[in-house]
């Protein structure tokens, strides 16, 4: 055998030996999804500039500041604040209070804009969430079982993060410490249907709803 | 005659090497898990430095069996100089949209929300402020991923 013959056959045992893309996945090679158009650094140092020499620099405990702050805002928390709490029906621990906002007063059915009824509980659970300093406000959707669980938990997302925006723009609370999940249909509170297997409209109504956990460290 | 097929026969396999070596040249720094979805895992691809401007790329894994959508608000997301107890936000544009992409929609200055199916996986990028007291390292966290912690600064 010659030695381009020798050459050839160990390549191509080689070959055998290595991972072969497979055309049904579309991401076994590289694709650079995270292309950064060309404009961004010219964007990113004008961000810069303007930022000035701290460069947006916030102390690492600037949360804890406000957990600091927490203690004085439990000892002045007013009046409004307690009337509050009772009217939204918030459940308080040592370290959360605990929203449940039923979905059908904040939404209609299967949309996901905030009905003008539900204003009032909202600006009120914003209210408490200024007054506490909140570091941290999980704001978290669930449904029933009515409909795709996929579409539900779609459902579900886009209404925890409908009532973010809405504290973000209208009770000016800051986005950053709030966080949204979407769990669809996998969290219910009362059963959605009978033992005897017939729908429970009452059950599937509780399981609609929206829960707020407001963080007090 | 003969020296010409060999020739186009060796260039033809050797060829074949190309696109299969590509796959493990993307050189992954640090993985971390989520914290939030089943199966998704995060390799921080990249991280350079220019300008006093830090870029880091991420990859998002899907090693379940089912779709996750994953929802990353870049409003949520940080590089933390622990030496000097500072952090920084990805910086932000003069329309108030944060430098990073890909942008499913532009809620709180743009969130990063899609779907990976069982699988796949798929990127971002962010800019950040370099840090003003040049650190030798950095944390980066994103929402709902264990934080890539120790990530050296190379300029």
């Amino acid at each position: 055998m010659k030695v381009w013959q020798i050459v050839i056959v160990v390549i191509l045992a080689i070959n055998l030996f290595l991972p072969v893309p497979c055309p049904c996945q579309e991401n076994t090679f590289e694709v650079d999804e995270s292309a950064i158009p060309p404009e961004a650094q010219q964007k990113a140092t004008e961000a810069l500039q303007a930022l000035g020499s701290g460069r947006g620099a916030l102390p690492i405990n600037y949360r804890m500041v406000r957990i600091i702050g927490l203690a004085k805002a439990i000892e002045t928390q007013t009046t409004e604040i307690k009337t509050a709490l009772k009217d939204v029906g918030a459940k308080e621990t040592e370290t959360e209070i605990h929203v449940d906002l039923r979905g059908d007063v904040l939404f209609d059915f299967d949309k996901c804009n905030i009905r003008p009824e539900a204003m009032e509980p909202l600006r009120k659970i914003g209210e408490i969430i200024k007054a506490y300093n909140s570091p941290h406000v999980i704001i978290s959707g669930h449904t029933d079982t009515k409909g795709a669980e996929d579409y539900n938990r779609r459902l579900s997302e886009k209404r925890a993060e409908t009532v973010k925006a809405w504290f973000a723009e209208c009770a000016g609370i800051d986005p950053r410490v709030m966080e949204t999940k979407g769990y669809g249909e996998t969290k219910p509170i009362a059963p959605n249907s009978n033992p005897d297997g017939s729908d429970n409209p009452e059950g599937r109504q509780k399981n609609r709803r929206v829960e707020i956990r407001i963080r007090k460290s | 005659m003969m020296h010409y097929f060999k020739t186009g026969l060796l260039f033809v396999m050797l060829s074949t090497f190309v696109p299969v070596v590509s796959v493990f040249a993307g050189e992954v720094i640090q993985t971390q898990e989520s914290s939030s979805w089943d199966g998704i895992e995060a390799d921080l691809t990249s991280l350079t430095i220019k300008n006093n401007i830090i870029t880091v790329k991420i990859k998002f894994r899907n090693t379940a069996s089912k779709n996750q959508g994953i929802k990353i608000p870049y409003d949520s997301c940080f590089i933390m100089d622990a030496t000097n107890q500072k952090k920084y936000y990805p910086l932000k544009d003069s329309d108030g949209l944060y430098i990073a992409g890909p942008v499913s929609d532009t809620q709180g200055g743009g969130r990063f929300w899609f779907d990976i199916h069982a699988g796949q996986s798929k990127s971002l990028w962010i800019k950040f402020p370099e840090p003003t007291d040049n650190p030798e390292t950095v944390t980066i966290s994103l929402e709902g991923i264990f934080p890539f912690e120790d990530i050296a600064l190379t300029r």
